[in-house]
């Protein structure tokens, strides 16, 4: 019977490897690959590489003006 | 009238090169040992009648601007073994020879030829290469032989090929005070072609166009055009 309650005990404990995620797993989940935890903060620094590019605005962009220079 | 005396000029010359030798591994650094340039034998010569011949050697003389001590030639599928002249420990001259056997019987066949040589601290500066070329036809003799000698400015028929040399550099801003002037939008091409952008004061230049309109849309920035010894500039590269 100890045995019986034991085996038991393991099963319920172990789970359901096959079931579908609830909204809490997903939580989890996000926040183990988001690199802020899954606040969603940092989200702008990631690349994206099928993202079209802006359109220029007909200026030199900030990056190919050289320290120090203010136009 | 005309007509007639390049008719007489063309029989009268000995022989011509068929297309300039160039230097095809592009732009060297400024005092960085361990360089490696290759030069670009494009075609071989025409005889005086006309028949167009292989090339069976190509010698280089070193010139100023590079350390000579630091010359090594690299043997080549075109020549095997080059043979290097020396006077003490300073390279004068390389030479690539080939077995006239394997000569072809026209001018088909594009060569290379590299040294490995260290660049003398000369940035901005083009470094002309004197290169003796001698094609024979094939199943010929010396007496055969056809003799092109690469040397002089870009005006002559067959001029010396020009080392471009630029600082060394690695990615990103680079202030640099100008040592020699640019005088010519075609230099600041050549010795800028891998730059980003250039900076003198408010005044910008870049080898690439759309960059090149951006400079000129955007307000309170002149495009540049030339650079004069003891310019300070900014390059991004």
């Amino acid at each position: 019977m100890r045995r019986l309650i034991l085996l038991l005990a393991v099963v319920t404990a172990c789970g359901d490897n096959q079931k579908p995620s609830t909204p809490d797993d997903a939580g989890i989940d996000a926040a183990v690959d988001a690199p802020d935890g899954g606040s969603g903060r940092l989200t702008g620094c990631l690349d994206r590489p099928g993202q079209v590019p802006p359109a220029p605005n007909g200026q030199l962009p900030c990056e190919l003006v050289p320290p120090g220079l203010a136009l | 009238m005309k007509v007639s005396r390049l008719a007489l000029l063309a029989i009268l010359a000995p022989s011509i090169a068929s297309a300039h030798i160039t230097i095809g591994s592009g732009p060297a650094l400024a005092n960085k040992s361990g360089q490696k340039i290759s030069f670009a034998i494009n075609h071989g010569c025409t005889a005086a009648g006309g028949a167009k011949l292989d090339t069976l050697s190509i010698k280089v003389d070193i010139p100023t601007g590079i350390d000579a001590t630091t010359v090594r030639a690299l043997p080549s599928d075109f020549g095997g073994t080059p043979a290097v002249a020396k006077t003490g420990t300073a390279v004068t001259s390389v030479t690539w020879s080939r077995n006239p056997a394997e000569l072809q019987n026209d001018d088909v066949a594009y060569y290379e030829l590299t040294l490995r040589l260290k660049v003398n601290d000369v940035p901005f500066t083009k470094i002309p290469w004197v290169i003796t070329q001698v094609c024979r036809p094939q199943g010929g003799t010396p007496a055969d032989d056809v003799t092109v000698v690469w040397t002089g400015p870009s005006t002559n028929a067959e001029p010396s090929p020009n080392l471009i040399v630029v600082p060394a550099h690695a990615l990103g801003w680079h202030k640099i005070t100008m040592t020699t002037a640019i005088t010519t939008a075609t230099d600041m091409g050549l010795f800028f072609g891998d730059a980003q952008i250039v900076w003198k004061g408010t005044s910008a230049f870049s080898a690439n166009s759309f960059t090149t309109a951006l400079i000129a849309m955007t307000t309170g920035v002149t495009p540049l055009a030339t650079l004069a010894a003891g310019d300070e500039i900014w390059v991004k590269y």
